[in-house]
């Protein structure tokens, strides 16, 4: 038996000798968490993940509901006729928000995503070895990002669960919801030490344009300042841009969303996009919101009530805002004729396009969807201007209000002399001509609920909207009312999966 | 040795019938003989073994066999052939013995083939239950899960619908893990993950080994349960040639009966006016041309197999050798199924206490898959009135479709533009080496190895049936995966028996690596959509690469001890140590212990004197094993790994490299363990034609691996970590009662086993519920609790429908306010379930449980001189299913066919119906969007699965076609099936899933699924 056992012992200890080295099996063709931010290219690379992100590659994660602001507001309806068709955008745009709706949690979990990936780029490129003044630069954009992605959910979901350091899976579950001023307060701290950080636009390289700000910045805290209602500090970070001589409205108003002016003379933010067909680095919107006679699938449609703001006003810039059934944007084609653009109403619930998201047919990639090249303009100058404005008339400077508000209006008039005219209002009739501009200057960009939430009349204006549709003659939209607009609107709802998944940590909005 | 009633086969995976030459080389005396069938025929092919020895033969084609025997005087013979009872009879020094067999009536004596190892079923401690080759060749499938199904107690097997290439869930004993993995594989000796390669009719045997502490021995894969397969081998004795054919055609079980397209338009003009809309349709009635999508895809289907073996041997070598080809063309279109194996297994006496052997499987199997989960509902939810094909002039066929309203492609078109080959050409083979130092010590070396080489090509073409359903840019993709995964397994085994004593160890040290390697082209824009060009040379344009390598690897030290006193008191006990590469260094190790014992009290004297029992035994186990076999475990689990993504930057639009962490890794990752007590007995009455095996079991799995969705501000996006999410314990019996009996010429049997198994949640991470089984109408109908059931549906439920305005304002809450204010007649009366006046997330409950009370099946035998029949009946009771499907089929919100007969079901005034709301566009009362009792049926069912006739020519007649042997014979698979529940089927298997991976979690959810087919089949088994 004795060799036996020897054989048997040898067989065993072999075995086991090897174990230690045989199990180690690293992953392998991907860089890790562990062996990352060494060098910076692999900081500014974890920088444009951050970018990426925050704005994510197909249509339903993140660019879908962007139409929120328009849909969500008498600007615009759900569009495409069809039942079911995408019926939980439907729900959405008639305010019957349901937490279940997918749209609210693809929504709010690929801001988080975002959010995920700049609170470990934050720490990640704070310990790297690279140039102290490029590690400012990065640290302070990846803030900015941050900043600019806990600002999209704060605005529709309230008071999120602020988290600012990566975190394990468990570690999330015990968060909480913060409060909406603790997340703009801290949204107004990386907001600073971004516009403390970065270059100005006319200091980044043409490579690099489209990157952020401190132009950017300090605009982003000219909103969240006007969000809070700190009429003082908007007014003063506005200024800053303003005096920063970094902007301006040179570009006509028909250049403002075209494939041809990536990040033009008015940008303060925007996401670049490309054509590539290998990879989804563009947009699907402009699919997503065309004509179904024209290849697109007809969602989030210009209601007659927004037609009908501009023609009061006699405004030229319907044109470039709204695509009427019948009116002439190109030429004839062999398959369509542009100069008699169908909408195709009976699938389309208001007979009207979005002229914003239009792409002629010359600038239209293959395979148009997340591949459209048509940069998306988060923040705009004629938008600051007029956050500007409000706040300059709420501290009672109306001089300077009316200024920046004529500003817009002058470049409107551009487009046809004479239409569109100073404005010489005061009092509350000038807080209505700023807030009447906001819709006609920014309408269809997906702006519209969040300003009639942050100015304390959503359900009044919705309310009037559903009354004017009642007694309206309108062919395409008249009689068709977003009946279920209340109160609880004011806020979306947090979405199911996320009460469900933090074990109820993550409470639900009131009434819903 | 002789005496021994416990004995042990050393060579794991030897063919049950195996038998080696090592009695040649003792003193012998020569035994002939012939064995013959209850009618006096000649038995080819029959095992012919000196007890307690590996020294036998077979007999040859008349059934005479010759044999050496060591000891003429004291030597038993023992006879043993597929179907019959086993005889021993002992040759009191005679030199010639003719034996005749009956008819098998579940021989307790068989040999069973457990890990590595074989052991007689009369000694066994653990639960293993055995199916015999024969059974599952009864079927004609592609699979062997398939097979298996209503064939072993504790196993339950759920189609999901027969898809060409598709293979059902199978859990053993219930949910172990839940993470929806299929059993371990061993296929002689070799654990295999995909056993696709394996024709289910070359199979010999098979025992699933269903407790963990007969698991245990290949513990680190085994938490799912192990199949251990033996491959057909060769006999000592000439060459035997067999050949088998079938073939079959096939239609589906059921497919719904959908609107027509008038009847289509009248409902959605009734939806819309329901909802003040406008009509959708101006004259319901002027659409007269209905398209059936479903006519439409499908064809009549159609199932092949041809096997042809030969297998023979002689003293120094044995051999079996086998070509099949079997192929499956699905009912829908362009998705079939083939294959062709060859297969070779051989032993050889090398040395006077070598033996070396080997088996090889080479298979190819071909697959023309269908590139859409969700084909199966679209098909049906298609509207009726869009025609399939229309004509075109634009050259381009792929153009020539109707385009519907539906946000739904058209079916057909994808169905024909479908070009998804995969192909898999399999090398799987063992080699091994076995020494006996001394009698009774025998070392052996194995090593295995299964490579596989994936091959994909997917070309979409370039068409344009509308502006919204069309592709401008033509692509496509080959993959090349290579898997190269092998094992080497030792094992040194210790067989003594002193006095009355017996006693065997091992001692096994294993080691296994899993190497996969992925490769992909992808390239657009090839000049056309010529079958010519589908190839990456002809792109043009917008070429990119993948690949990568995953590694990883387990280690095992294994130890197991079996004693027995007189063969009457059993007991056995085994350790092993394992290590997986997935978990990190201070987690890698774990180790899983399992004993187990059996009282023989048949061999008591105190029951000697009863004589209706022949055989009882009761027998008791306990064990551990270790789990790390979860779909989405890597070695990433517990390390952050980055992906590559670009943004695009600058006013030339260019990429800039970007990376994003794509997972969520866990450093704490660690062993799933699963503990399992086992109290069973083996019972036999009256001559042994009566027989039962009973088992109850508890099974208690710690830290449960799964991937754990996660809350959208941890920062990872929709993916999840890998975690050990809790722990549960799962209750249950199976048993399997078998009789059979022959009268004269008549002969017939019966068998039916039973499983129950019921899991129940105990802990859960921080005590959160897990929600599953997403759907894209109602959001996820699964809910997991601590203290719940695995996946239970969890919703509002309904009382009814408001019949009358009174209805509803006679509905108030405690403070008086009307609880469904908004509601109109003919909505859903929710109920208030916490009295708080509200209908809200609050008034959900358990309204339902995916878990069978019992699954079932049921065998039935019968035989009347050449003519045999075989029933095989399949069922499940008690179990839920949720048919999602209703949501779109009963639903005014979505412009998608609807239920034939619909306007009539649905609430159309009082008194019209209590259950099926009214039809609307705007669903304000969320009647279909909210998860109700509404959805949730009774899954119970009985399924044909097998009805067989067959006839064998009198040996007279086959001989004259020079033929040993022929059967001819006819077959029906899945003819009837059983059931209330109003889908399409009710197996669902793991379904075809929205969002959420194949998952236990999410079991019974029906989202549509590829329609089970009903198959009519001829087919003749010859031998030559």
């Amino acid at each position: 038996m004795k060799k036996y056992s020897f054989l048997l012992a040898l067989v065993l200890g072999l075995g086991l000798q090897s174990c230690k080295e045989f199990l180690d099996e690293p992953p392998r063709g991907q860089q890790n968490t562990n062996n990352y931010y060494t060098t910076a290219d692999e900081c500014k690379a974890a920088v444009m993940g951050c970018y990426s992100l925050s704005d994510q590659n197909d249509w339903w994660q993140l660019d879908r509901t962007r139409m929120f602001g328009d849909a969500g507001s008498d600007d615009a309806w759900k569009g495409n006729a069809i039942a079911g068709d995408q019926r939980e955008f439907g729900d959405f745009s008639r305010f019957f928000w349901l937490p279940n709706n997918e749209w609210f949690d693809n929504r709010y979990t690929h801001l988080y995503q975002a959010i995920g990936n700049c609170n470990a780029a934050l720490v990640g490129i704070a310990k790297a070895p690279i140039d102290p003044e490029l590690q400012k630069q990065l640290l302070g954009e990846v803030k900015f990002i941050r900043a600019y992605n806990y600002f999209e959910l704060v605005k529709g979901f309230g008071g999120v669960p602020l988290v600012l350091t990566p975190v394990t899976a468990e570690e999330a579950l015990t968060y909480q919801r913060a409060s909406a001023e603790e997340c703009y307060a801290q949204i107004i701290q990386d907001l600073k030490d971004a516009a403390d950080a970065l270059p100005e636009k006319g200091a980044r390289a043409a490579a690099d344009r489209g990157r952020a700000t401190k132009g950017a910045a300090n605009a982003y805290l000219a909103k969240a300042y006007l969000f809070t209602e700190k009429w003082a500090d908007a007014q003063a970070y506005a200024e800053k841009v303003i005096s920063s001589n970094q902007y301006n409205l040179n570009d006509d108003f028909s250049r403002v969303w075209s494939v041809n002016n990536p990040n033009g003379n008015e940008s303060i933010f925007e996401f670049n996009y490309n054509a590539n067909q290998t990879f989804n680095l563009g947009t699907a919107l402009t699919v997503v919101m065309r004509s179904r006679a024209d290849g697109g699938w007809g969602f989030n449609t210009p209601s007659s009530n927004l037609e009908q703001a501009f023609v009061r006003e006699n405004d030229p810039r319907l044109k470039w805002t709204i695509i009427k059934e019948g009116d002439s944007v190109d030429v004839k084609t062999n398959s369509f004729d542009y100069t008699k653009y169908n909408t195709k109403p009976s699938e389309n619930e208001s007979g009207r396009i979005s002229r914003k998201m239009f792409l002629l047919l010359k600038d239209r990639p293959a395979n148009e969807q997340n591949h459209a090249p048509l940069n998306r303009i988060e923040l705009r100058y004629a938008d600051l201007l007029l956050m500007h404005a409000e706040a300059s008339y709420r501290l009672g400077q109306q001089d300077k209000a009316r200024t920046s508000l004529n500003l817009v209006r002058a470049r409107a008039n551009r487009l046809r002399p004479g239409t569109v005219l100073p404005r010489t209002s005061s009092g509350t009739a000038l807080l209505d001509h700023i807030w009447l501009e906001r819709r006609l200057e920014l309408a269809m960009e997906g702006h519209r609920y969040y300003d009639l939430v942050r100015q304390h009349r959503l359900v009044a204006v919705i309310t009037a909207f559903n009354a004017y549709n009642q007694t309206s003659n309108d062919p395409y939209d008249k009689g068709k009312v977003k009946d279920q607009i209340s109160d609880k609107n004011n806020l979306f709802p947090i979405p199911t999966p996320q009460i469900q998944l933090s074990g109820g940590n993550v409470a639900q909005n009131p009434g819903y | 040795m002789t005496n021994r009633l416990f004995r042990r086969e050393y060579a794991a995976g030897l063919p049950l019938f195996f038998l080696s030459v090592t009695g040649a080389y003792a003193q012998t005396s020569t035994v002939t003989g012939k064995i013959t069938d209850e009618s006096g025929a000649g038995l080819p092919g029959v095992t012919v073994l000196v007890k307690g020895t590996t020294t036998g033969t077979a007999t040859d084609n008349q059934g005479n066999f010759s044999l050496s025997v060591p000891n003429a005087a004291t030597g038993v013979l023992q006879v043993s052939f597929v179907g019959y009872r086993q005889q021993e009879v002992p040759i009191s020094s005679r030199t010639a013995v003719d034996i005749r067999l009956a008819a098998d009536t579940k021989a307790l004596d068989e040999v069973v083939v457990v890990g590595y190892g074989t052991q007689e079923k009369r000694s066994l401690t653990n639960a293993v239950t055995t199916v015999q080759g024969e059974d599952i060749a009864k079927l004609t499938v592609a699979d062997v899960g398939s097979a298996l199904q209503g064939k072993a107690a504790g196993v339950s097997v759920v189609g999901a619908g027969s898809e060409p290439g598709s293979t059902p869930q199978i859990l053993v004993r219930g949910i172990s893990t839940i993470n929806g993995n299929s059993p371990l594989y061993v296929v002689d000796g070799l654990p295999v993950a995909n056993i696709n390669y394996l024709n289910p009719k070359d199979i010999a045997t098979l025992s699933v080994l269903k407790d963990a502490a007969s698991a245990a021995i290949y513990g680190s894969r085994a938490a799912n349960g192990v199949v251990l397969i033996t491959t057909k081998a060769g006999v000592k004795g000439d060459p035997k040639i067999t050949l088998d054919v079938t073939y079959g055609v096939s239609n589906p079980t059921k497919t719904p009966d959908m609107a027509s397209a008038s009847e289509y338009a009248s409902i959605m003009n009734l939806a819309a006016t329901n909802s003040g809309r406008p009509l959708v349709y101006q004259d319901p009635s002027s659409f007269t041309q209905t398209t059936n999508w479903w006519d439409e895809i499908s064809r009549s289907g159609s199932t092949q197999n041809y096997s042809v073996g030969l297998s023979g041997g002689s003293d120094r070598v044995v051999y079996s050798t086998g070509i099949s080809y079997f192929k499956e063309q699905g009912l829908v279109r362009n998705s079939d199924f083939e294959r062709l194996s060859l297969r070779m297994k051989s032993e050889y006496q090398a040395a006077k206490r070598l033996k070396v052997g080997e088996d090889f499987n080479i298979s190819m199997t071909n697959q023309k898959y269908l590139n859409s989960g969700s084909l199966f509902r679209d098909a049906f939810n298609d509207d009726p009135i869009t025609p399939a094909r229309v004509p075109g002039t634009s050259g381009n066929p792929y153009d020539y479709y109707g385009a519907s309203p539906t946000d739904i492609g058209n079916p057909l078109a994808l169905v024909e533009r479908n070009d998804d080959k995969r192909n898999q050409y399999f090398l799987v083979g063992t080699v091994y080496a076995n020494y006996e130092f001394v009698p009774g010590l025998i070392f052996e070396t194995r090593f295995g190895s299964n490579n596989n080489v994936y091959e994909r090509n997917l070309f979409s073409p370039f068409y344009t049936i509308d502006p919204n359903e069309r592709n401008q840019v033509n692509s496509l993709r080959r993959e090349h995966n290579l898997e190269i995964n092998w094992n080497n397994t030792n094992t040194l085994n210790y067989t003594k028996a002193f006095g009355d004593h017996n006693l065997s160890a091992l001692a096994a040290v294993t080691l296994e690596k899993f190497t996969t390697r992925t490769d992909a082209s992808i390239g657009q824009a090839i000049p056309s959509n010529s079958p010519d060009l589908r190839y990456p040379d002809a792109a043009t344009a917008n070429f990119s690469i993948e690949g990568n390598d995953f590694v990883n690897t387990i280690a095992s030290l294994i130890g197991r001890v079996n004693y027995d006193y007189k063969g009457r008191y059993l007991l056995g006990a085994s350790i092993r140590r394992d290590g997986a590469s997935v978990f990190p260094s201070a987690n890698r190790w774990g180790v899983f212990p399992s004993v187990s014992a059996g009282w023989l009290i048949s061999d008591e004297e105190f029951m000697k004197g009863i004589t209706p029992v022949n055989f009882f035994k009761l027998r008791a186990s306990w064990g551990r094993v270790g789990n790390q076999n979860i779909r989405s475990i890597t070695n990433s689990a517990y390390i952050g790994t980055l992906d590559q993504v670009y943004y695009v930057t600058g006013d030339t639009r260019t990429e800039q490299l970007g990376v994003v962490q794509n997972n969520v890794p866990n450093p704490n990752v660690k062993w799933e363990t699963v503990e399992d007590y086992d109290i069973g007995a083996d019972l036999a009455f009256l001559d042994n034609k009566l027989t039962v095996t009973a088992d109850v079991f508890r099974r208690n799995t710690m830290d449960m691996l799964m991937s754990q969705a996660i809350p959208g501000h941890a920062g990872y996006g929709y993916n999840s970590p890998v975690t050990n999410i809790g722990s549960m314990k799962t209750n249950g019996l199976d048993f399997s009662v078998g009789y059979a009996k022959s009268t004269g010429d008549f002969t017939y049997g019966a068998n039916i086993n039973a499983t129950r198994a019921i899991s129940k949640i105990k802990k859960l991470a921080n005590g959160q519920a897990l929600y599953s089984g997403n759907t894209p109408i109602f959001g996820r109908p699964s809910k997991t609790e601590e203290g719940g059931y695995v996946g239970a549906f969890y919703g509002y439920q309904t009382e009814g429908i408001f019949q009358t305005q009174e209805d509803i304002n006679a509905y108030t809450g405690p403070d008086g306010k009307l609880i469904q204010a908004g509601a109109k007649p003919g909505d859903f009366r929710f109920a208030d379930l916490n009295n708080d006046g509200v209908i809200d997330a609050k008034d959900q409950k358990f309204i339902g449980n995916p878990t069978p009370d019992l699954t079932f099946g049921l065998n039935l035998t019968a035989g009347y001189k050449g003519f045999d029949l075989q029933v095989s009946l399949v069922g499940s009771l008690g179990n839920d299913l949720v048919n999602a499907n209703k949501g779109w089929w009963y639903s005014g919100s979505y412009n998608y066919n609807k239920i034939s007969g619909l306007e009539n079901e649905a609430w159309h005034g009082e008194g019209t119906s209590n259950s099926v709301p009214r039809i609307v566009a705007n669903d304000n009362n969320q009647n279909l969007t909210r998860f109700s009792n509404f959805y949730v049926e009774d899954g119970s069912y009985a399924r044909m699965r097998n009805l067989q006739l067959g006839y064998t020519l009198p040996k007279a007649a086959s001989s004259v076609l020079r033929m040993s042997s022929l059967r001819l014979y006819v077959s029906a698979q899945n003819l009837f099936t059983i059931t209330n529940y109003s889908g399409l089927d009710p197996e669902i298997g793991y379904g075809r899933s929205y969002t959420d991976a194949p998952s236990a979690l999410n079991r019974g959810v029906d989202l549509g699924n590829y329609p089970t087919t009903r198959t009519y089949l001829v087919g003749a088994n010859i031998a030559f």
